[in-house]
C-alpha cells in the first residue's frame, strides 16, 4: 500500500496486486457533518445514477453492465465529524474480460463523469432526477427505522452526541431532504470539488500511473487552492458529564439496549492499541466478557458485543434482550466492564484479544474491499498505517495499559427500545 | 484415496476433489498468494430435514421445528474447554450457519491454521448435549428468534415461503419458534447427529494459503474411518398449486416490504447449474437493474433501490423471487407480470440477452476473488451435484431460445403469491 500527493487537496492511496479477479477504484469526497449533510447526501446518490453522456437509469447500467457487469456504487458515511461520500467503481480485471477487451480505463472515465459531468440544466439538477432521489432517500430513512438494531444504535446516538456535529444522520434529514431544490444541490456540488479533501483508492492489477494521470486531471482543470481546501476537525470529548437513559416503546417483539461511553481519547489514534483490546476484551467476540457471562452463562440474549468507534472515540454495546431482562443486562454489563477496570481477565484472554485482532488486520490484504475501506480509514486518520504497522502496535500492549485503558472510559448515554405490552398470540 | 486436479484455464484457477479413505469428501483450493485461509464443514442437513429414520430403524422419527439449527448450537459445547474456546486461543474467527438444506462450521484465520482445522473437525465430530446445556440454549435461541420475528425482510420473505408451500418444511422458520424448541431435548440431539452427521454426507471445503499436504495429514491425524450411514426420509408430498396467493402481516412499518414468489415443480431435488443460471438470467431479464420494466418502476415511483431478485432453490424446492419496498406491491405484480407476458409474446431481443449474459459473468468472476467466497461455492456446488468450474463456463454456450423456454415454462400467474409486511 502506498499513498502520494496527486493534485491539491487529493491523495492517492494505491494497492497494485494480481490477486484479485476483479479491481476497484473509489473517490470519496470528505466533506464536514453539518446541516447541509441531506443536500450532500443526495448529491451523492444522483451522481451515482447518470451523467451528461448517460443521462437516463437505463443506458447507465446497461453501459456498466457491457463492462463485464461493472458497478458503480454511492455510499455515504459517518467518520467521526465527516461526512464521507465515495462513489466505487468495481469492475473484472482486463485479463478476465471475455474477448480481451480492456474495460478498466473505460470503467474509471465513466466514474469520472459521473463526479465531473452530471446531467445538470443551467439551472441546476433536473426536477425528475431531484424527485426521484429525494423519494428514495426518504424511503431509505424510512427502512432504517424499520430494523430495529440500526434504529436503535441510531437513536442511542443522537441523544448522547445531541450538542456535538456526530448527533447528525448521515443523510440528513427527511424535512430538510423534501424542501431540496436542484440548485440547492448543483451549489453544493461546485463548492464541495473546490474545497473538500479528496481520496482517490485503487486496488488491482492496473498501471497505477495511469490511474493516477487520469483522476488527477480531472481535480488539476478546477484548479482547486490550497488556502480553500478544508479542514475537518472532530470533537473529541473524553468524559461523560454522568450517565443519561432514554427509553421509547414500539410494538416490537424483542427490546434493544444499547450503551454509549466516552473512550478517553483525544484524537482518533490516542492510546488506540490499548482502547482496541481492552474493548475486544470487554465484548469484542466469542472469548470477550460480554459474550461469555451475559450470553452463554446468563443466557440473557443472542448478541450482546462492544464496538470502539475510533473515530470519534466512543464505544458502544449493543444487546438485544427482552424488556423484563433489560435491567438485569444493564447491570451485568456494567459489571463486566468494572471486571475489565479491576483487572479480571487472565494473561491468556489478553493474548487470545491480541490474536483475534492481528489475524483481522492480517485478513484485510485478502479481501479488495477490505483493502479499499482499510486504505479510506487511514487516510481520514491523517497518518497511514499499514495492516502490518497495526498488528506490531497491537502485540506490545500491555496488561498494565489494557487496565488504564478501561478506567479512561466513562459510560454516558443508556438508550432502551422497549416492547410495548401486546397481546401475546 | 482418490484424487482429482481440476483446473480453468478461463479463470486460471483449478482445485483438488479428493475421496478421502474414511469416507470424507474433500475439496481444497490453493491460493499461495493470500495471507489466509478459510475452511468449511458442512453436512447436508438443514431446516427441511423433519422426518427420518435409519434403514434399521421401524419407525419414522418427527423433530421438532428448528431442531437443525439448535444442532448447530450446540455442537460448540463439549465436555472441557467449548469450540469457541479452543479458537480463541489461535484468534481465528469461527463461526456456523444453518439453512434450509445444509448446516455448515467455518473459520477463517491467517495464522496457525493447521490448529484450527484440527479444532474444527475434532468439535464436529465430538458431540455433547446434556439436558443442562440444551435448556441453556433455550434462552439464546429464544433470543435469536424474537430478532428475527421483529425484522420485516426476515418475516416478508417466510411469510412468502408460507404462501407458497403447504407441506414442504422449507414454509417452517429455520431457528423454529420458542415453543418448538422448547420440546428439545439431548435425546432428540443425538438422533439428529446420528443420522445426518455422517462423513459420507458431508464435504470439507478449504482454501486460501494452504497446502494439500497439510490438509490431508491433519484429516488424517483427526478422522476416523466411518461406515456410511444409510437413512431414509419422508418428504410430503407438495401440491402444485400455491397455499395462498395472497399473505399480509401488520409489523408497523414505515416502509411496506413486499416478496413476489412464483413456485415451480420439479422431478429433480436440485436444480442443475444450467437451469440456475438460465434463470438468473430470465430474471435479470425480465427486472435487472438494465431491463426497461427496472427502470420504468424506479421513475414511477413503484419501487426503490431495495428492489432485488434471486433464484430460490435448494434441495426439493425453486421458486424464482422478486423482493423490495413499494407504497403499492400489487401493482408491482402487476407490471412484472405484464412484463412477462409481453417477453413470452415477443421473445427476448438478442441486445438484451447479451447485456445480462456479461453482467452476470462479471459477477460471477467476483466471485472468485475471496478465499470465503471460494470455499463456500466450492461446497455449495457439491451439494447441489455439479462442480465448481461448470458455471463460468455455461457462459460460453448458453442462448436466448434457454431463458425464453425457462420464461415459458415458470413464472406461472396461477402459482404465484405475493407477501406484503405493512
Amino acid at each position: 500500500m502506498e499513498i502520494k500527493r496527486i493534485s491539491e487537496g487529493v491523495s492517492f492511496a494505491f494497492h497494485k496486486t494480481e490477486r484479485f479477479k476483479t479491481s476497484v477504484v473509489s473517490v470519496s469526497l470528505i466533506c464536514p457533518l453539518d446541516e447541509k449533510s441531506s443536500e450532500r447526501a443526495l448529491l451523492c446518490y444522483l451522481l451515482s445514477r447518470t451523467n451528461r453522456s448517460y443521462p437516463d437509469i437505463i443506458s447507465m447500467n446497461r453501459k456498466l453492465a457491457s463492462l463485464y457487469g461493472a458497478v458503480i456504487s454511492p455510499n455515504v458515511q459517518k467518520i467521526g465529524e465527516s461526512q464521507v461520500l465515495t462513489l466505487s467503481l468495481v469492475s473484472v480485471d482486463d485479463r478476465f474480460s471475455l474477448d480481451g477487451k480492456a474495460i478498466s480505463e473505460e470503467g474509471i472515465r465513466l466514474l469520472m463523469e459521473c463526479i465531473f459531468s452530471p446531467d445538470i440544466t443551467p439551472d441546476g439538477f433536473r426536477e425528475e432526477n431531484m424527485e426521484r432521489e429525494k423519494r428514495l432517500l426518504i424511503e431509505r430513512i424510512e427502512s432504517e427505522k424499520d430494523e430495529k438494531r440500526i434504529y436503535a444504535l441510531n437513536r442511542m446516538v443522537e441523544e448522547m452526541c445531541k450538542d456535538e456535529s456526530y448527533g447528525i444522520h448521515k443523510y440528513g434529514s427527511i424535512e430538510r431532504i423534501s424542501a431540496l431544490t436542484g440548485k440547492d444541490v448543483f451549489a453544493e456540488w461546485k463548492k464541495i470539488l473546490t474545497t473538500c479533501p479528496v481520496q482517490i483508492n485503487a486496488v488491482g492489477s492496473f498501471d497505477m500511473e495511469k490511474i493516477q494521470s487520469i483522476t488527477a486531471s480531472y481535480f488539476d482543470r478546477l484548479q482547486r487552492k490550497k488556502e480553500d481546501i478544508i479542514e475537518i476537525r472532530t470533537e473529541f470529548l473524553t468524559e461523560s458529564y454522568g450517565s443519561k437513559t432514554a427509553t421509547e416503546k414500539q410494538k416490537v417483539k424483542q427490546g434493544k439496549l444499547v450503551i454509549g461511553m466516552r473512550a478517553g481519547m483525544t484524537f482518533d489514534f490516542d492510546n488506540y492499541p490499548a482502547i482496541r483490546l481492552m474493548t475486544a476484551i470487554f465484548g469484542g467476540g466469542t472469548f470477550s466478557k460480554l459474550f461469555m457471562n451475559v450470553r452463554e452463562k446468563m443466557s440473557l440474549c443472542y448478541y450482546c458485543a462492544a464496538r470502539l468507534v475510533a473515530s470519534k472515540g466512543l464505544i458502544t454495546v449493543e444487546s438485544g434482550v427482552e424488556t423484563e431482562n433489560a435491567q438485569k443486562a444493564l447491570e451485568a454489563i456494567r459489571n463486566e466492564l468494572d471486571e475489565v477496570r479491576k483487572g479480571n481477565f487472565t494473561d491468556e484472554t489478553v493474548e487470545n484479544a491480541k490474536k483475534s485482532l492481528i489475524d483481522t488486520f492480517n485478513s484485510v490484504e485478502d479481501s479488495v474491499l477490505g483493502i479499499d475501506a482499510f486504505m479510506t480509514s487511514q487516510c481520514l486518520s491523517g497518518t497511514f498505517r499499514t495492516p502490518e504497522e497495526y498488528a506490531e502496535l497491537l502485540k506490545n500492549v500491555s496488561r498494565e495499559e489494557i487496565i488504564i485503558a478501561a478506567n479512561m472510559v466513562t459510560e454516558d448515554t443508556v438508550f432502551i427500545l422497549e416492547s410495548e405490552e401486546e397481546d401475546e398470540e | 484415496m482418490k484424487e482429482k486436479l481440476i483446473k480453468n484455464s478461463l479463470l486460471n484457477e483449478e482445485y483438488y476433489e479428493i475421496d478421502h479413505e474414511s469416507g470424507l469428501k474433500i475439496f481444497i483450493m490453493e491460493k499461495p498468494d493470500y495471507n489466509g485461509a478459510y475452511a468449511l464443514f458442512g453436512t447436508k442437513y438443514g431446516s427441511v430435514d423433519t422426518c427420518f429414520k435409519l434403514k434399521n430403524e421401524e419407525d419414522y422419527t418427527t423433530v421438532p421445528e428448528g431442531i437443525a439449527h439448535f444442532l448447530e448450537h450446540k455442537l460448540f459445547e463439549s465436555e472441557e474447554l467449548d469450540a469457541f474456546e479452543r479458537f480463541a486461543q489461535t484468534g481465528a474467527n469461527a463461526n456456523a450457519y444453518t439453512s434450509f438444506d445444509r448446516t455448515c462450521y467455518l473459520f477463517q484465520c491467517s495464522g496457525e491454521f493447521e490448529k484450527n482445522l484440527e479444532i474444527l473437525l475434532d468439535f464436529v465430530k465430538a458431540p455433547y448435549f446434556t439436558e443442562e446445556t440444551v435448556q441453556k440454549e433455550q434462552g439464546i435461541i429464544g433470543q435469536e428468534i424474537r430478532m428475527y420475528q421483529d425484522s420485516p425482510d426476515w418475516q416478508v420473505l417466510f411469510n412468502l415461503l408460507r404462501g407458497l408451500y403447504s407441506k414442504n418444511p422449507v414454509r417452517i422458520d429455520i431457528a423454529g419458534t420458542i415453543e418448538s424448541i422448547a420440546k428439545i431435548n439431548a435425546d432428540l440431539l443425538y438422533s439428529c447427529y446420528n443420522t445426518f452427521y455422517n462423513l459420507s454426507n458431508m464435504a470439507l471445503a478449504v482454501a486460501g494459503n494452504v497446502k494439500k499436504e497439510t490438509v490431508l495429514s491433519i484429516v488424517d491425524k483427526v478422522i476416523k474411518k466411518e461406515e456410511p450411514v444409510e437413512f431414509e426420509q419422508i418428504i410430503p408430498e407438495e401440491p402444485k398449486e400455491v397455499a395462498e396467493s395472497y399473505i399480509e402481516e401488520a409489523l408497523g412499518v414505515d416502509m411496506p416490504k413486499f416478496a413476489l414468489g412464483f413456485k415451480e415443480t420439479h422431478s429433480e431435488s436440485v436444480r442443475t447449474a444450467k437451469e440456475a443460471l438460465v434463470m438468473n438470467l430470465a430474471l435479470d431479464i425480465i427486472a435487472g437493474k438494465v431491463s426497461p420494466l427496472y427502470s420504468k418502476m424506479l421513475s414511477e415511483g413503484l419501487i426503490n433501490t431495495s428492489f432485488g431478485k434471486e433464484y430460490f432453490t435448494g434441495r426439493g424446492f425453486a421458486a424464482p423471487i422478486f423482493t423490495g419496498e413499494s407504497n403499492n406491491p400489487e401493482k408491482v405484480k402487476e407490471e412484472i407480470l405484464s412484463e412477462i407476458a409481453k417477453i413470452r409474446e415477443c421473445g427476448i431481443k438478442d441486445e438484451d440477452f447479451e447485456v445480462s449474459l456479461k453482467k452476470l459473468y462479471g459477477a460471477e468472476v467476483f466471485a472468485y476473488n475471496d478465499v470465503d467466497d471460494l470455499a463456500n461455492n466450492l461446497i455449495d456446488a457439491y451439494f447441489n451435484n455439479h462442480g465448481l468450474f461448470e458455471t463460468i463456463e455455461l457462459y460460453k454456450t448458453i442462448t436466448k431460445k434457454d431463458v425464453e423456454k425457462a420464461i415459458s415454462d415458470s413464472f406461472k400467474e396461477e402459482y404465484c403469491c405475493l407477501s406484503v409486511i405493512r
